[in-house]
């Protein structure tokens, strides 16, 4: 009986622990809801802050950006309402809308916050995080402290006033042969140019070189505008028969049309002009905004040059005039018309007897060159005047790009003349432009300056010390310019001074010694004072540009060689930063005008567009809006 | 003295080996109810994520009604809930909107704000069918603009 109730008493014990372990072992794998929401909830959240427009809010949200320093767009979202009183630095509003915003509407057990580019600006406390997730969404036209709306503005220039220069060029020329001091033989010149109303000359430098005699009386060589002012033999610096000076001719000049004689007497050879004689204008112009055409036409005119006959001497003129075509011409056409007056039809031939080659042909009394050291034409019968044209068709194949040279002769070549009258080579462009001497270009460039560009013209000269870039060796000089910033390039001119001058070389490049060959001497004495110089060969600011110039017979190259190099400066500004009011977008944009424009051009009279971008996302930005939700 | 001790000692081994039996059938049990629980967990969540997409979505056809639903959305393609899809959701046969889920389980949505239980325009406080003895559920929330305010879109699957 006992044993019985003790068996009895184990089986209970032993079922109960059994059952209560089952019991125990169900429970722990009872299945709670598992919460799969907080990949969502940071996407959701800030996506649908974005959609939820701010009036929709109620007048809370309302009274909570009347707290705000600067009113803010509410015709917005609540996501960029947020973002602007952020960027308005109303961080502690912003914080206020956001709480607003997130904190009654999103459940307590989730952590909730919201960033602008990585700045907290509202953030739940509790709980503490253990597990973080975060999306963003692009915000743009808000920036840090930066107004969302107000105004911006662009604006142009309509009237300016340039602070330019301009290089008035005598070419070589010459005829005064011998003579004596009562009756020389004489090269007189006359060279006439414009100078518009608009102009205001700030200085003027002519710089004079010439090859005359330097012994006998004294006389007149230079005389501008007929009397106003007058430059003599013995006032021009010399050294030996080069006569080589730099005079202020400020005062001498007009604005209309101006004219310069020059007087060339050598009784011991002839008078001719060096290179390097040329006229250096600084001057003011008040201009509007021009357009620039890509159809491009240009007379080169001679300068009108007279051989006066001595009873002791025969007479003879010679004359070079350089034009240039750009490398990126198209289309290219030259007409060239030659008029000789008092010519003598020399038939002796016995002039060239010891010269070679075309030279041995003798009588040539007009002798035209063009680009070649081969005569381009020439006439042996010539009548006392005559009108030598030659048709575009006829020049094409002689045309070369960069610098072309064009040079006469009437009754003489080399050092023999034969002239047995006042031998001329006409030009008057004055009176009678359609009956001178000149060389017309015509052609297309294919890229034209963009529209509300100004070109300036400076010039530099090579410097009296050594530097950087220059070179002091007789018979080579290489000279240095740099491009300002922010402007286009376009022409660059090289204008050589000498005093007595054979055969040049010119290269140019953007580094130094520059090796790309610009310009050679196709002839002798067929040194222009003008010598183009492509661009191709530069660089833009803030690249040091070269240009070195050497004689072949070391002729020494003088440090008033100069550059003159042309650019084109834009003569607007686009839309600038945002500003509150009218007139601080205003201001702003014509300060900026002023700031490319200077020290090269002073605005005169200009155009400002403003536009007032409420409600238009702006450039500000873009801002990164982060959400982040935790638990 | 003797056979009552012998007697326990055999009780005693009796017992503990009927213990150590129940134990080791519970666990092979309790093994196999583990992993068909992991799966079933596993397709419920899928298939609660696969509802709430479809929620959230405008639906298809974009301006679905109960005659030619073939999607079931109720927001207007952004966050916000278009009130007149929700009344049509609300409106369809229960079996047919499973079948439109694609879901063989069960399911329950509501809307709260905060924590308070938003009450839809019909007087309903939730969609579906509320969980009565379920053996698992999961939950999915998502986030909405319901009412001009930003609210939770809550999904309850279960078996």
């Amino acid at each position: 009986m006992k044993r019985g109730f003790f068996f009895t008493l184990d089986a209970i014990i032993a079922v109960g622990i059994i059952i209560g372990g089952l019991v125990l072992f169900s429970s722990f794998n009872e299945a709670k809801p598992p919460v799969l929401s907080m990949g969502y909830m940071s996407n959701d959240l800030i996506t649908a802050v974005g959609d939820l427009q701010f009036f929709e809010l109620g007048s809370t949200a309302y009274n909570i950006i009347d707290n705000a320093t600067k009113p803010v767009d509410t015709n917005q979202s609540a996501l960029s309402v947020v973002a602007e009183l952020w960027a308005n630095n109303d961080i502690f509003v912003a914080e206020d809308l956001a709480e607003f915003i997130l904190d009654s509407n999103v459940p307590p057990e989730y952590g909730v916050g919201i960033w602008m580019d990585d700045e907290l600006i509202y953030a739940r406390t509790e709980p503490v995080p253990t597990t973080i997730t975060s999306a963003r969404k692009i915000i743009s036209g808000v920036a840090k402290s930066s107004p969302t709306k107000g105004y911006v503005a662009r604006a142009n220039a309509l009237d300016v006033i340039k602070h330019t220069s301009r290089i008035i060029s005598f070419s070589p020329m010459g005829a005064g042969w011998y003579g004596n001091a009562d009756d020389p033989g004489q090269a007189l010149i006359d060279k006439y140019f414009d100078i518009a109303s608009g102009v205001t000359i700030s200085s003027a430098s002519l710089a004079i070189s010439l090859h005359m005699h330097n012994d006998d009386e004294d006389w007149i060589v230079v005389d501008i505008n007929n009397g106003n002012c007058t430059i003599t033999r013995d006032e021009i610096s010399w050294q030996q028969q080069s006569f080589y000076d730099i005079k202020d001719v400020k005062n001498c000049l007009v604005n209309g049309t101006n004219h310069i004689r020059l007087d060339l007497r050598n009784t011991d050879y002839n008078g001719h002009v060096h290179p390097g004689m040329l006229l250096r204008l600084d001057f003011d112009e008040s201009t509007s905004i021009p357009i620039y055409n890509q159809e491009h036409s240009e007379r080169f005119y001679f300068d009108n040059i007279t051989s006066i006959l001595s009873d002791e001497s025969d007479s003879g003129v010679w004359q070079l005039v350089p034009f240039h075509i750009p490398p990126d011409a198209t289309n290219t056409s030259a007409y060239i018309q030659i008029v000789g007056n008092n010519i003598r039809d020399y038939t002796s031939g016995s002039k060239f007897y010891s010269w070679s080659w075309w030279r041995k042909k003798k009588d040539y009394d007009y002798i035209l060159f063009v680009n070649e050291d081969s005569p381009f034409d020439s006439d042996n019968a010539p009548a006392s005047s005559e009108t030598y044209t030659y048709s575009p068709a006829q020049l094409a194949s002689k045309l070369v790009t960069g610098t072309n040279s064009v040079v006469a002769y009437f009754n003489n070549y080399g050092d023999y003349k034969w002239g047995d009258d006042d031998v001329q080579i006409y030009s008057d462009p004055v009176n009678d432009p359609n009956g001178s001497s000149f060389v017309e270009v015509n052609y297309t460039i294919s890229s034209t300056v963009p529209y509300g560009h100004i070109e300036i013209t400076n010039i530099t000269t090579g410097a009296e010390s050594p530097g950087d870039g220059e070179t002091f060796e007789d018979g080579d000089l290489t000279v240095m310019f740099s491009f300002p910033p922010s402007t286009i390039m376009s022409d660059v001119y090289g204008h050589l001074a000498q005093r007595f001058s054979y055969l040049v070389k010119v290269e140019a490049d953007d580094y130094n010694p520059p090796s790309t060959s610009i310009f050679e001497s196709p002839a002798s004495r067929a040194v222009p004072t003008d010598i183009f110089v492509p661009t191709t060969t530069f660089s833009n600011s803030p690249a040091d540009n070269f240009i070195r110039f050497s004689d072949y017979n070391n002729n020494k190259i003088l440090f008033d060689t100069s550059i003159e190099y042309s650019f084109y400066l834009p003569g607007f500004v686009g839309y600038g930063n945002l500003f509150t009011t009218l007139q601080g977008a205003t201001d702003d944009a014509v300060v900026r005008l002023q700031a490319i424009l200077e020290p090269y051009i002073t605005l005169d009279n200009y155009n400002v567009d403003t536009s007032n971008i409420t409600g238009v996302p702006t450039l500000w930005g873009p801002t990164i809006a982060e959400v982040r939700v935790w638990r | 003295m003797k056979k009552r001790a012998q007697a326990w000692y055999v009780d005693f081994m009796v017992g503990l080996l009927i213990f150590l039996l129940a134990i080791g059938a519970y666990y092979i049990y309790q093994g196999s109810l583990s992993e068909e629980v992991d799966y079933t967990l596993n397709d419920m969540v899928a298939e609660s994520k696969g509802i709430s997409i479809s929620l959230m979505s405008p639906g298809f056809p974009a301006d679905w009604t109960p005659a030619d639903v073939e999607k079931i959305g109720i927001t207007d393609g952004t966050t916000r809930v278009d009130y007149d899809k929700l009344d049509y959701f609300s409106q369809l046969d229960y079996n047919l909107t499973r079948s439109l889920f694609g879901t063989s389980y069960e399911y329950v949505v509501y809307f709260f704000d905060g924590n308070e239980t938003i009450i839809m325009p019909n007087n309903q406080t939730y969609i579906g069918k509320l969980p009565t003895n379920h053996r698992n559920l999961v939950k999915i929330t998502r986030t909405v603009i319901y009412n001009s305010t930003v609210a939770q879109l809550e999904v309850r699957l279960w078996q």
